[in-house]
């Protein structure tokens, strides 16, 4: 009886989904079909193209820039990713322990997530100036060896845009963390306490195992936004210096628009697009085995 | 009243369709003979900027009573953008400003009306017409020929005992040797875009290459040159590895600083004695009293041949789809003519690209001028390797060299490598 009563509502309900499924199908799927075939032509923005077949992503074998650009989003991602989500773990095991004080706090760490990249990047260029407030505070507190210009130099510039992203997002995992915070049993603390655990044991052995979820969302979510970054090496550093701080979404940025190459531009993005859907895939693979063993 | 309700439904459609039929492309307002509405795009004529654009426009207006001129300003970041999807979707405006690099795109998408029999074509002067033409079609009209130099700070050089402005690179390497020990500042080549050095480089090359090989670019383009085998490109380089060996520029300090916006105010400011930027900047940079002349780079050596670097700098082109051909027509001949390259010209410190135009006089561009008026003179090569793509991945070479990661010849092969693809 259960089975046609299901099939039932099931039917009553299609078409109420249909509405967004087309939506979604219109202005999501249909233009991300469209990406493949029109990378495989010579487009330059104009209304025709001719057909290369695979020349463009053959042409991606020869490109130098392509590589680094792959690199440095590759090192990007990995030095944020871990850097926010240890940073915005810490902030809410914090908040958790300051109660409404706590609160507060997380209202103002998320504040530097409402700013737009473009803002972050001018309010960061200036702070990163070689008379820059970080300079300056190296020179006041005795170590002024230390001072550079940050995003002149290339082996400091991605790390320089990386500590931006982490500042923009660590209170984006925070909130993450701390709902995850919110889900554990408060018995099953108290149980561990009254085990005789320590504050680090009780993180350890009963926290960290039931914020699983939390992470997977958090490392999902970061990644989805590291590996397609443009903004913030685009204007505080225009992809340089000497291609230091040129990322895949930055090449693909200046392949379409700068260089008018749609189609070589298109099978870039194509590229992107599996590289994130391949690591975000695996990413997440893991972490739910992860939670599967753990919860 | 339901068929009430469908005539008005009836109506209110008809009366939107009309509504978006006047808001796409130009206005089709003079079927009745009355005055036709030209909309015109650029990225000049900001409200930051003087009023120059604008008197241009009403002088238009005033001997065209037939035309109105419907102008936009599109912020110059996002310019390329706006226009792109408005060319492909159909609606772009009659009349847009364009790179000399972006013409051989458009016109090979159709966008671009063909010029070649504008009165003005046979107006235009030698070395900018291939600029301005795609194939062996007339796609634009130059409304300048921007120059590309060295800025000095005269106060500046007066304080460390020099009184004019280098000529040669051994009088340039000179006068930063005076700055230095008068305690003055040097020479600042801000490149956070990578735009600044590899124009330097362009602007030496200009005395060290083109002057003797005034061919050099059609070579390069038909394979017979590189940058890689070519004696003057490599000397120009060599140039910038000594003025950083010699502690003239830092350039882990210069790479850090936008040469679009704190370069251009730091010496303005007086922070710098030298810099390397276009004629445009001229209005910005002899703000406050500043005593500044504008000079061809010092790239030669004594007693050879110094020439000036130059770029077409903007450019009107007709979109293809116009339906008012005729006035779009007469809008491009207006701007080939004195009454409005003069205050244009004037605005930008810029010179002629027409040979009955002649360049206005500014204060402290004479010399740059007079360089250009007797021929000795190099245009870059904007639809050729001085393309976007190509500034891009030389200017990021350029850097690699100045911060010791790559060789001279590496960075050339580079260059060659850009220019190929």
């Amino acid at each position: 009886m259960t089975a046609p009563r299901t099939q039932t509502r099931s039917r009553t309900l299609l078409p109420f989904t249909l509405p967004a499924v087309g939506l979604y199908a219109l202005l999501m799927v249909y233009p991300l079909i469209k990406t493949i075939p029109l990378s495989l032509t010579d487009s330059e923005g104009g209304p025709t193209a001719e057909n290369v077949g695979l020349a463009n992503y053959r042409a991606m074998l020869d490109d130098a820039t392509l590589l680094s650009a792959l690199g440095n989003t590759l090192v990007f991602t990995v030095v944020v990713v871990l850097a926010q989500s240890a940073i915005g773990l810490a902030l809410a095991a914090m908040l958790r322990r300051w109660g409404g004080y706590g609160k507060a706090l997380a209202v103002v760490l998320l504040t530097p997530a409402l700013l737009s990249s473009l803002m972050a990047s001018y309010i960061w260029s200036s702070l990163y100036q070689q008379d820059g407030a970080i300079n300056s505070v190296l020179n006041a507190i005795g170590l002024g060896s230390l001072r550079q210009v940050w995003l002149a130099e290339p082996s400091t510039a991605l790390y320089a845009i990386a500590v931006v992203h982490v500042w923009m997002s660590a209170g984006l995992a925070a909130s993450i963390f701390a709902a995850g915070f919110r889900t554990i049993p408060e018995d099953m603390l108290e149980a561990a306490r009254l085990d005789g655990a320590n504050r680090w044991q009780v993180f350890w052995k009963v926290e960290w195992p039931m914020l699983a979820p939390s992470l997977t969302v958090a490392i999902t979510l970061s990644l989805l936004g590291c590996l397609r970054v443009l903004e913030l090496p685009l204007v505080m550093a225009k992809g340089g210096p000497a291609n230091a701080t040129n990322t895949l979404g930055l090449q693909i940025y200046r392949t379409v628009f700068a260089n008018g190459e749609v189609g070589y531009g298109t099978a870039l993005s194509v590229l992107l697009l599996a590289v994130v859907t391949i690591l975000v895939t695996a990413a997440n693979a893991l972490l739910r085995r992860r939670e599967g063993r753990l919860l | 009243m339901r068929s009430k309700n469908i005539v008005a439904l009836a109506s209110a459609i008809v009366a939107s369709s009309l509504a978006l039929a006047a808001c796409s492309g130009s206005t089709g307002d003079n079927a009745g003979g009355g005055p036709v509405t030209l909309k015109v795009i650029g990225w000049k004529g900001s409200p930051a900027e003087s009023a120059y654009l604008k008197d241009i426009n009403a002088a238009f207006e005033k001997s065209h009573p037939n035309v109105k001129i419907d102008y936009t300003y599109a912020q110059g970041n996002s310019y390329g953008q706006k226009l792109n999807a408005e060319l492909l979707g159909g609606n772009a405006e009659d009349v847009f400003m364009a790179q000399p690099s972006d013409l051989p795109r458009w016109a090979k998408a159709g966008y671009l009306l063909n010029l070649s029999d504008q009165s003005w074509a046979t107006d235009l002067a030698a070395p900018v017409k291939s600029l301005v033409s795609a194939g062996k079609k007339v796609v634009a009209s130059p409304s300048e020929l921007a120059g590309i130099g060295l800025y000095s700070n005269m106060k500046l050089l007066k304080a460390a005992g020099i009184d004019k402005a280098p000529t040669t690179w051994s009088e340039f390497v000179a006068d930063q040797q005076a700055l230095k020990k008068a305690g003055q500042p040097g020479l600042a080549l801000p490149d956070k875009s990578g735009w600044t050095i590899y124009q330097a480089i362009n602007a030496s090359a200009a005395s060290r290459v083109f002057a003797g090989k005034p061919n050099w670019n059609d070579d390069q383009a038909a394979g017979k040159a590189t940058f890689v085998s070519e004696d003057g490109w490599k000397k120009a380089m060599q140039q910038f590895v000594d003025l950083g060996d010699k502690g003239f520029v830092d350039y882990k300090a210069q790479l850090g600083i936008d040469e679009w916006s704190q370069g251009t105010q730091d010496f303005a400011a007086g922070k710098s004695a030298f810099l390397l930027q276009g004629s445009w900047a001229m209005s910005d940079l002899a703000k406050n009293g500043n005593q500044v002349q504008f000079t061809p780079w010092p790239g030669g050596d004594d007693g050879g041949q110094q020439a000036a670097l130059t770029a077409v700098g903007t450019t009107w082109t007709i979109n293809a789809k116009t339906s008012h051909k005729a006035e779009a027509q007469e809008y491009l001949k207006f701007w080939s003519s004195a009454d409005a390259l003069t205050p244009y010209l004037t605005a930008e410190s810029s010179l002629s690209p027409f040979t009955s135009v002649p360049t206005p006089k500014i204060s402290g561009t004479e010399t740059f001028n007079s360089t250009v008026t007797a021929g000795r003179f190099w245009v870059l090569p904007a639809g050729g390797w001085a393309n976007e793509k190509g500034q891009t991945a030389m200017g990021q070479a350029v850097q690699g060299l100045l911060l010791g990661q790559s060789s001279i010849d590496k960075t050339l092969e580079a260059y060659d490598t850009a220019a190929k693809s």
